[in-house]
């Protein structure tokens, strides 16, 4: 198993890792990938960027946010529960994800398993799978969570095939 | 003299099919199984089992029959390669599995000769007047889902 393509593994075994909570969704990312955790409050929701759901500000510039389902889709109208916005990095940039919750922890790494052939999508920004008492840490990182929502919001801004009237 | 060599399993409704005797290694009663989002319909679960995270395979709504309380998981391994350490999975069952003896003579065409079914099976035996598939284990498992 390569450790390359698990974040967690290159700052040690049992280095923090910060869990973002949506619903049933327990996504988890090095400590370090989470820049910045705002309430959700603070979010502009003026002309949101395409399936975003607002702007959040942090250094002097504004960043889209988008809001996830526990499934991994994008959701327009923001549960009550998601009142916490992750700013995460993508290179010199930054994006939001809204979540219930967002803990700090030390997982055990050495519980890691890999996401089984048989149900992982090409596109899905799960990395691996972390078992965690009567949970299951999905592994993550922001690049592969950032390619998976433009992913999604191309998807949606595709045009509706009509049907064939012939 | 009667060898039993199959394994018959019931997945809820009129779907069923089998596998080898050897391809299955344990039945769990009710399990505790983990959704994984963005995976197919058809397998949402994992479950812990000897410390391997095994991906829950539900033959029924992959077949299309509609999905039916599945209360027991078969988990059964299978080899991509001759000689190699078996890998493992886990199917959905809405019985316990039930041992038959099965011959060449039973052999039959699958209940849909270019549906699925055809994708997921390597064989096919009748059965009491009823067609049974025998699983694809390696096909059903290895191959990651179509986007």
């Amino acid at each position: 198993m390569s450790t390359a393509r698990f974040p967690l593994a290159s700052e040690g075994m049992n280095a923090s890792a910060a869990v973002l909570t949506m619903d049933g969704l327990n996504l988890l990312f090095r400590q370090s990938d989470i820049r910045a955790l705002e309430s959700a409050s603070a979010l502009d929701s003026n002309a949101p960027k395409q399936e975003s759901v607002g702007w959040i500000s942090y250094m002097r510039q504004r960043w889209p946010v988008y809001c996830l389902s526990d499934q991994l889709d994008l959701l327009s109208d923001v549960p009550p529960a998601r009142r916490t916005c992750a700013l995460l990095p993508i290179g010199t940039e930054f994006f939001g994800v809204l979540c219930d919750d967002a803990a700090i922890i030390k997982p055990d790494a050495r519980k890691r398993h890999e996401v089984p052939v048989a149900m992982k999508n090409a596109n899905t920004p799960i990395l691996e799978l972390l078992p965690s008492g009567d949970k299951l840490l999905c592994v993550s990182n922001p690049s592969r969570l950032a390619a998976y929502i433009e992913h999604l919001v191309h998807k949606q801004s595709l045009p509706v095939e009509l049907p064939c009237l012939a | 003299m009667s060898r039993m060599n199959a394994w018959l399993l019931e997945f809820g409704g009129d779907c069923r099919a089998a596998v080898g005797t050897r391809e299955l290694l344990h039945l769990v009663d009710a399990p505790v199984t983990f959704a994984v989002p963005g995976s197919p319909e058809y397998c949402r679960r994992v479950v812990m089992w000897q410390e391997r995270l095994l991906p829950v395979m539900d033959i029924a709504t992959r077949v299309g029959s509609a999905s039916r309380q599945a209360p027991f998981l078969a988990v059964i391994g299978y080899q991509q390669q001759r000689g190699e350490y078996p890998h493992f999975g886990a199917l959905m069952l809405s019985s316990p599995p039930r041992q038959l003896d099965v011959s060449d003579e039973q052999a039959c065409r699958l209940p849909d000769e270019d549906g699925v079914w055809r994708e997921l099976s390597i064989s096919c035996f009748e059965h009491q007047g009823s067609p049974v598939p025998v699983l694809n284990l390696c096909r059903i498992f290895s191959n990651a889902p179509r986007p």
